[in-house]
């Protein structure tokens, strides 16, 4: 996976960010360091892009929940 | 004992930001109002933890070559199990509850994603594609016809699957590279034999 950088993240993402930081702080799960050599972050980045980029499939047009 | 332990813990808040923010897009592509869902914070956060443990698991074994479609099924495989969208109504009265819509959000979830990823060399499939196209193109005009066909046959019977059957990751990943391969292998030059019936009865 070799996802480019997408250039700056939305306000709306950078905010989240923060909130989540603050919920898990708060749930004790703060962790230390240990990446064990594998390096994530261009899958973290896809991540980002696909909030930052979204665009709905065409078929949810098609294809909404029924019951 | 939280799976994020041996994170950074920086990339749990950003998997977890960007789970939130894609969750509320796709909710509302879906069809669902902004005043006719919830989704869980707290959830959020174990969906961003419980991913990220997978993938290194994953990446020890491969190397760090995680393919597209296995990245894109565990983050959706997370959604679909741990539930963070509490509840959400077709309807403003809020007397239509869509009961499988961690399905829904998860399936289109993955389906971004692995769009999002695009063409690149290490891509099996999408690598050897000569045509112009940046990869996602394909794979939106093929799920497009897919999911939606007889009435969308497959795309329900995957969201039903999800939810009501034993469905892990790698049966996610087995559907998104079948919709891959489908989607991209004759652009990318391997072509079928022509199904032409009079040469099929003339080789008999």
């Amino acid at each position: 996976m070799t996802t480019e950088p997408s250039g700056e993240r939305s306000p709306e993402l950078l905010a989240l960010q923060r909130e989540y930081k603050i919920l898990r702080e708060a749930r004790s799960a703060k962790s230390e360091p240990d990446n064990a050599g594998f390096s994530p972050e261009a899958f973290v980045e896809l991540s980002e892009n696909v909030a930052d980029e979204y665009t709905p499939s065409a078929y949810l047009e098609s294809a909404p929940p029924r019951k | 004992m939280p799976p994020s332990k041996s994170f950074p813990p920086e990339f749990v808040d950003r998997v977890s930001a960007a789970t939130h923010k894609s969750l509320v897009q796709i909710v509302e592509a879906i069809g669902v109002k902004k005043t006719a869902y919830e989704i869980s914070r707290e959830k959020v956060l174990e969906v961003a933890q419980y991913f990220l443990k997978d993938l290194r698991r994953l990446a020890i074994p491969q190397e760090n070559e995680i393919a597209d479609t296995k990245y894109a099924a565990y983050w959706a495989f997370w959604v679909r199990k741990i539930k963070p969208v509490r509840v959400a109504w077709l309807d403003d009265a809020k007397q239509d509850e869509i009961t499988d819509i961690n399905e829904r959000a998860a399936l289109e979830l993955a389906i971004a994603t692995v769009k999002h990823a695009g063409k690149h060399p290490a891509c099996l499939i999408r690598g050897a594609c000569l045509i112009t196209c940046d990869g996602s193109r394909c794979v939106e005009q093929y799920t497009s016809d897919y999911f939606t066909v007889n009435e969308n046959y497959y795309s329900e019977y995957i969201v039903y699957s999800m939810g009501k059957r034993t469905f892990g990751p790698h049966h996610l990943c087995a559907v998104l590279d079948s919709i891959l391969f489908a989607a991209c292998r004759q652009p990318a030059g391997k072509l079928r034999p022509a199904l032409n019936p009079i040469s099929h009865l003339n080789a008999q």
